[in-house]
C-alpha cells in the first residue's frame, strides 16, 4: 500500500470517527483543522486506525505525530514491518 | 484577601506603586512579599503548609534534574516528590472525609447515632497550588521545563497573588519567564486602562451578577425541604449564572490585576454555555484545569493504553474529588464523565436519526438544540455541585420533577417566595442578557474578533464608555446592597 492509498483509507477512518463525510485530509491536516479532534477523540481515532490497518502502534510513535502526514508515514512503517 | 474588598482596593495600588518605584532587580521581592501578605491575610499560619510544598518541590525537582541520566533514581525521586507534594492536600481535605465515613460505619455497626467530626482548617487554594506544583515537578521530570534555580522566582511562580487562590493553573514555561522579565520591563509598556477595563468587567460579573444571584441560590439550597419545584428550577438556573459570573469574574480580576505588572495570565473561560457537547464544554470551562487533567492524568493513562473511555471516567472521578471530599462532588464528577462517554458513543446514532428526520445534524437547529441540551445537563449535574448533601440534591431533583403545586399558579412567578422585589426580578432578567455582550465587550480590540453585530456596536467608543459607566454604577450599588444585607462575598472556588 502506498502513501496515497493509506491517506485515502485514513480519510475514511476519520470520516467515520468524526461522522463527517466532508472531511478531506491532506498531509498538513492537524488537530485544530478538524472540529472535535481533542485528546479523547485522538485516542479513539488511534484505536480505529489500528483496527483498520490491523496493527498496534507504540506510544512513543503516537506521541511523535504532529499531523496527518506523520500519521501516514507511521502507518506505512508499521504495515511494511 | 478577597478581590471584592476594601483591603484589596488598597493592597493592589500599594503593590503597583512599590513594584514600579523599587529597583528593577528587587521587583520580584515586592511581588513575593505582596503575595505572602495576600495569602496570609486569610490565616497567616497556613503559609507554613504552603512553604513545605514549595521547599519539597524545589528540592525534589533539583534532584530530578541532577539525576536525569539515572532513570531509576530519577523515577524514585519523582514519585517521592509527588507523594510529598500531594500529601498536604490528602491530609487536609480527605482525612476528615474518610474519618467521617469511618465514623458512620462504626456507628452503624454499634447502632449508635453520635458522630464525631474531625474538623481541620483547610489551607485556601491548596487544590490549585498543589496541581500547579505537580505540573511543575512533572514537567521537570519530563524535561519539558528546566529546573528553576532561583528560589525566589520559583516561590513567586507558586505564590503569585492574582492566581494563588483560584487559578488559573499556570505552567512554569508560561509564568516563570514573565516573572523574570519584570527586571527589564518599563511602565510605558503597561496598558493600565486595559487592566482596569478587564478588572471592571470582572467586578461586574462577580459583584453585580454572581453575588446577587447567589442570594436566590443560597435561600433555596440551604433549605431544600421548604422549596417547591419552581423555586428549585429557578435556583438551578440562577446557580448557572452565579457560578459563571463568580469564577469567570475572578479570572478577569486576576488577569486585570496581573496586567498591572506586565504579566499575562491565561483566560480560563471561552463562552462555555455555548458548548454543543460536554466534551466541548470542558474545553471552554475552567480551561487550565481541563488541560491539566489532559496532560497529567489522561495522557499518562492513555500512554499505558488504557481504554480512552475508562481514562475519561478516571479523569472526571478525580476531577470531582479534587473539587471537594464529599459524595456530592464525586457524583458530579462521575456524571460529567458518563455524559461525555455516552455523548461520544451515541453521536453517530443521533446524527443518523436527525438525517432520517430530514434535518441536517450540522445545521443551526440541531446546533441550538445541542447547546440547550448541554446547558441543561451541566445545570442538572450542578445540583450535586451546589447541594449541601446528597440527600439534599436528591430531594431537590425529586421536587424539581414533582412538586409543582405553586400557590397562585406558575405564572406570574411567585417571586415573593424568594423575598425579591419586582425591581430585583427586572434587574436579574436584564443582567442575564448582558452576559454575552459583556464577553464581547471584554474582547473588543483583541485581534481576530468576528464581525458580529455586538462587536460593531462596541466599536463605537461612546457605547463602550456608557457601558463602563453603567457597569461601574451597578458594581457600586450591588456592593453597597450586599454589605448592607451582610451577604457573604467569597468566591465559590475559594473552598477548593
Amino acid at each position: 500500500m502506498n502513501k496515497d492509498e493509506i491517506l485515502a483509507k485514513l480519510q475514511d477512518v476519520f470520516r467515520d470517527c468524526f461522522d463527517d463525510e466532508d472531511i478531506v485530509l491532506t498531509r498538513e491536516t492537524s488537530a485544530p483543522d478538524i472540529d472535535g479532534w481533542d485528546s479523547l477523540m485522538h485516542m479513539v481515532l488511534i484505536g480505529a486506525v489500528e483496527d483498520e490497518f490491523k496493527t498496534k502502534f507504540k506510544m512513543k510513535d503516537i506521541l511523535a505525530m504532529k499531523n496527518v502526514g506523520d500519521f501516514v508515514d507511521l502507518i506505512e512503517t508499521y504495515i511494511n514491518k | 484577601m478577597l478581590f471584592a474588598s476594601i483591603e484589596y482596593l488598597l493592597f493592589l495600588p500599594a503593590t503597583f506603586l512599590l513594584f514600579w518605584i523599587c529597583p528593577k532587580k528587587a521587583r520580584w521581592v515586592v511581588l513575593l512579599a505582596a503575595s505572602c501578605i495576600f495569602y496570609m491575610f486569610y490565616n497567616w499560619k497556613l503559609i507554613f503548609i504552603f512553604l513545605i510544598t514549595i521547599v519539597t518541590s524545589y528540592v525534589g525537582s533539583y534532584l530530578i534534574d541532577k539525576y536525569s541520566q539515572r532513570t531509576k533514581l530519577k523515577n524514585t525521586i519523582y514519585i517521592i516528590t509527588l507523594i510529598l507534594v500531594i500529601a498536604p492536600l490528602i491530609v487536609f481535605k480527605f482525612v476528615p472525609f474518610f474519618y467521617d465515613v469511618y465514623q458512620s460505619i462504626i456507628n452503624s455497626i454499634n447502632g449508635v447515632k453520635t458522630k464525631g467530626i474531625l474538623s481541620m482548617v483547610v489551607p485556601i487554594g491548596i487544590s490549585f497550588y498543589t496541581f500547579q506544583t505537580v505540573s511543575y515537578v512533572t514537567d521537570v521530570y519530563r524535561e519539558v521545563t528546566p529546573w528553576e534555580k532561583h528560589f525566589g522566582y520559583y516561590s513567586l511562580f507558586l505564590l503569585y497573588f492574582p492566581q494563588i487562590l483560584q487559578g488559573p493553573i499556570e505552567r512554569a514555561n508560561d509564568l516563570i519567564p514573565q516573572l523574570k522579565e519584570t527586571e527589564t520591563r518599563k511602565i510605558k509598556d503597561i496598558n493600565i486602562p486595559e487592566s482596569f477595563r478587564i478588572m471592571l468587567i470582572g467586578f461586574f460579573k462577580k459583584v453585580a451578577i454572581a453575588d446577587l444571584f447567589g442570594i436566590i441560590v443560597s435561600k433555596t439550597f440551604n433549605n431544600v425541604a421548604d422549596a417547591n419545584g419552581l423555586m428549585i428550577l429557578v435556583s438551578v438556573l440562577c446557580y448557572m449564572v452565579q457560578i459563571y459570573g463568580d469564577f469567570s469574574g475572578y479570572s478577569d480580576i486576576a488577569i486585570g490585576s496581573s496586567e498591572l505588572f506586565g504579566i499575562k495570565i491565561q483566560d480560563n473561560f471561552n463562552l462555555p454555555y455555548e458548548s454543543k457537547s460536554i466534551r466541548e464544554y470542558w474545553s471552554r470551562w475552567h480551561i487550565t484545569l481541563g488541560t491539566w487533567f489532559r496532560d497529567y492524568i489522561f495522557s499518562p493513562l492513555a500512554h499505558m493504553r488504557v481504554n480512552p473511555y475508562i481514562c475519561t471516567m478516571i479523569v472526571f472521578l478525580v476531577c470531582g474529588i479534587w473539587h471537594g471530599a464529599a459524595y456530592t462532588f464525586l457524583i458530579w464528577g462521575v456524571m460529567h464523565g458518563v455524559f461525555q462517554v455516552i455523548g461520544l458513543l451515541t453521536i453517530k446514532k443521533r446524527n443518523k436519526l436527525w438525517k432520517k428526520c430530514g434535518v441536517n445534524p450540522k445545521g443551526k437547529l440541531v446546533g441550538t438544540l445541542r447547546i440547550i441540551g448541554t446547558f441543561l445537563l451541566v445545570a442538572f449535574a450542578n445540583i450535586f455541585f451546589r447541594a449541601n448533601s446528597v440527600s439534599d440534591a436528591g430531594l431537590a431533583i425529586a421536587k424539581l420533577f414533582t412538586d409543582w403545586n405553586v400557590v397562585g399558579g406558575i405564572f406570574p412567578i411567585t417571586y415573593t417566595e424568594f423575598g425579591l422585589s419586582v425591581f430585583a426580578i427586572v434587574y436579574g432578567v436584564i443582567v442575564i442578557f448582558t452576559l454575552k455582550p459583556v464577553e464581547s465587550l471584554k474582547k473588543i480590540g483583541y485581534p481576530n474578533q468576528p464581525n458580529t453585530i455586538l462587536n460593531k456596536v462596541f466599536n463605537e467608543s461612546w457605547v463602550r464608555y456608557a457601558s463602563y459607566l453603567i457597569m461601574t454604577a451597578c458594581v457600586i450599588c450591588a456592593w453597597v446592597h450586599l454589605h448592607a444585607t451582610n451577604v457573604e462575598s467569597a468566591f465559590i472556588y475559594f473552598q477548593f
